[in-house]
């Protein structure tokens, strides 16, 4: 398998007037050509300064990276000029954020908003043949071709997000990053999308990092899963083997516990004890140590490395610190 | 035997817009027992909202009764329902807009007591919140902090002593778990059934996330443009659950199970409709792969099995 993503170590800290915030520790994580990878967590976990960090979107005087790197198809992303960046972003790496009411520009057509897109990246692109591709992608995501005259506020929450994402495919990116992208419509509005993504990715062969908090939705949707806690990856595995639960993370355990689901039948939910991490204080030993029922002295002390339980399925806790996988 | 606490007759909202009559809540019957949760499921603009505020006289019901322990609350004179406002609370769903930023923690709580004059001695009233505060899983110390100092999980909280502070027998719930994280979503979830199971407090829960309905409630309601399509006991819902938009609706949720990876899903296509002086019939006709004629026929709810109510001239057969 081909890497087309490779995130090293990286660190990242906010500072701001009140405190540091340790947004990302040692977050490590790769991606194959063609993968489609599940990215879960609780809010604050790092899951969109990851994103941001892969296009270099960080808010500048803010953010700071103090350690690690990013290699997007061999080349390190933190090195990259500004016109390389613009040749990155959009056009190789293209990102649909989870509110579609607010990601739209409202004085525009979509039509123009996703003819925009081409016309930056493919500057030596007709008219005639952008305006054919717009429509092209219009039918693509479910919308009439000739609504593409129509200002966003003529559509629903649905078909917005649709326009958002023909506005991220329409430049035929290899790598799609969608930061939650279904939280803010409904379920069966939420299902409709899921599946056209997932089309669209088959047609396309883009890969997809997909964030979410729902892991339902990842069951569903991808192969490959990473969890994400205190800034950094605790658990990745394939679907099968992470949702097995057989062998998880305790935090990952937790998350299972806790969420209600159709097909369990307890009358109480096994909440997580205490809180989500703040950030603030610089990390020591396991970010979940404080919260974990089975954490000791040492969990607290030192920092748990990977542990390979079975082939591509690693955990990173000290419990699993016997396993022989690879 | 339980007895009814709560009872919707008939309950309409129709809100006059310019462009038209919107129908938010269209002729919506159904009750609440004590120490009973009702789940009412839909999707965004449903009307269960507005439904919600509507049982507690937040919203004037346009036509229709809301019936408390057999009194009309809707029509009732406001001096009279004053005395019965203490009993009906609602908690919100975001924990950041729905408490007052200027009042600390013990003040947000003592409020209620202090509008409802319902305890006068000072003394009494701290300990009323202290004893609320601690119900809810809120240390005493957070007394004089303020909302901005604490994060969702912990402000919920404090929506939730301020509802309890006044010993409500019914709680409208509207999404009060939406804007967590699920590791603290399962807290407040736990919380609500354990108060639940000590006070006797009917809850009316009101939610998009079919899965925290299962959980919570004992009764399901299933609304669709301001009616109700389907309303049975929880295991007969999500055991039996016969109406097109139900099955649509539950056949959507992902689910975690890796056994119903593959499974054929019947996804609903289209979206919901314009609310706006609907056309009488059946308003989910649009999106229904069975609609037929006879679905442009007012279809009233009927009764299938025990309890389990259905508005389908097709289902009911």
């Amino acid at each position: 398998m081909e890497k087309l993503l490779e995130i090293k170590n990286l660190k990242v800290q906010y500072n701001t007037d009140e405190a540091v915030v340790y947004a990302l520790n040692d977050f490590s994580l790769d991606l194959n050509k063609g993968e489609i990878l599940g990215v879960v967590g609780e809010t604050g976990a790092g899951k969109t300064t990851m994103a941001l960090s892969i296009m270099k979107l960080l808010p500048e005087h803010v953010a700071e990276v103090t350690g690690g790197n990013i290699t997007y198809n061999g080349q390190d992303v933190f090195k990259m000029s500004k016109k390389e960046l613009r040749a990155l972003r959009g056009a190789e790496i293209s990102m649909i954020f989870q509110d579609p009411m607010t990601s739209l520009n409202p004085v525009m057509t979509v039509g123009d908003q996703i003819n925009e897109v081409l016309k930056i990246h493919h500057p030596d692109m007709s008219k005639q043949t952008r305006a054919e591709k717009v429509a092209e992608i219009l039918t693509l995501v479910g919308i009439p071709p000739e609504r593409g005259a129509q200002f966003p506020h003529q559509f629903s929450g649905g078909m917005k997000q649709r326009v958002v994402i023909a506005m991220a495919l329409v430049a035929e990116p290899n790598l799609l990053l969608a930061d939650e992208p279904t939280t803010a419509l409904d379920v069966t509005i939420q299902a409709q999308i899921l599946m056209l993504m997932k089309e669209l990715q088959k047609k396309f062969g883009t890969s997809m990092i997909l964030i979410t908090h729902d892991l339902g939705i990842v069951a569903e949707f991808c192969e490959n899963v990473a969890v994400v806690y205190g800034g950094e990856v605790i658990e990745r595995g394939s679907v099968e083997q992470v949702f097995a639960r057989t062998k998880n993370h305790p935090y990952t355990d937790s998350l299972f516990k806790c969420i209600p689901d159709l097909t369990t039948d307890a009358t109480r939910l096994t909440p997580i004890p205490g809180f989500v991490l703040d950030s603030r204080t610089a990390p020591v030993g396991c970010p979940f140590a404080e919260r974990c029922q089975k954490a000791t002295e040492r969990c607290v002390q030192v920092k748990p490395s990977i542990h390979y339980v079975e082939d591509g399925h690693y955990i990173k806790c000290h419990l699993y610190e016997n396993e022989v996988g690879k | 035997m339980s007895e009814t606490l709560i009872q919707a007759v008939n309950l309409k909202k129709y809100f006059p817009t310019n462009a038209g009559v919107v129908h938010a809540v269209d002729d919506v019957s159904f009750s609440i027992n004590a120490g009973e949760t009702l789940g009412v499921v839909g999707e965004s603009g449903c009307g269960k909202s507005t439904l919600g505020r509507a049982m507690i006289r937040l919203y004037e019901p346009t036509e229709g009764k809301v019936l408390y322990r057999g009194q009309d609350i809707a029509t009732m004179k406001k001096e009279d329902f004053y005395k019965i406002q203490k009993k009906m609370q609602m908690i919100f769903q975001d924990p950041y807009s729905s408490i007052n930023p200027h009042f600390s923690v013990g003040e947000t709580i003592l409020d209620p007591l202090r509008i409802s004059k319902e305890i006068t001695d000072k003394k009494e009233r701290m300990q009323k919140v202290a004893q609320t505060m601690e119900l809810c899983g809120l240390p005493e110390r957070y007394f004089n902090t303020y909302p901005h100092e604490l994060d969702g999980g912990r402000r919920q909280r404090v929506g939730l002593a301020r509802a309890l502070v006044l010993d409500p027998e019914f709680i409208v719930c509207d999404e009060p778990v939406s804007a967590l994280d699920v590791s603290i979503q399962a807290q407040i979830l736990n919380l609500l059934m354990d108060l639940q199971e000590s006070r006797r407090i009917a809850y009316m829960f009101i939610t998009h996330d079919l899965c925290v309905v299962r959980h919570i409630s004992h009764y399901i309601m299933v609304m669709y443009m301001g009616q109700v399509v389907e309303y049975a006991p929880r295991d007969e819902l999500f055991q039996h659950h016969v109406h097109p938009y139900t099955v649509g609706l539950l056949n959507a949720i992902p689910t975690v199970d890796l056994s119903k990876r593959n499974r054929e899903r019947h996804l609903l296509a289209g979206e919901v409709s314009n609310p706006i002086d609907p056309p009488p019939g059946c308003r989910f006709a649009n999106r229904c792969p069975y609609a037929s004629e006879k679905c442009k026929e007012p279809q009233p709810l009927t009764e299938i099995a025990p309890n389990h109510f259905v508005a389908c001239h097709e289902c009911a057969k």
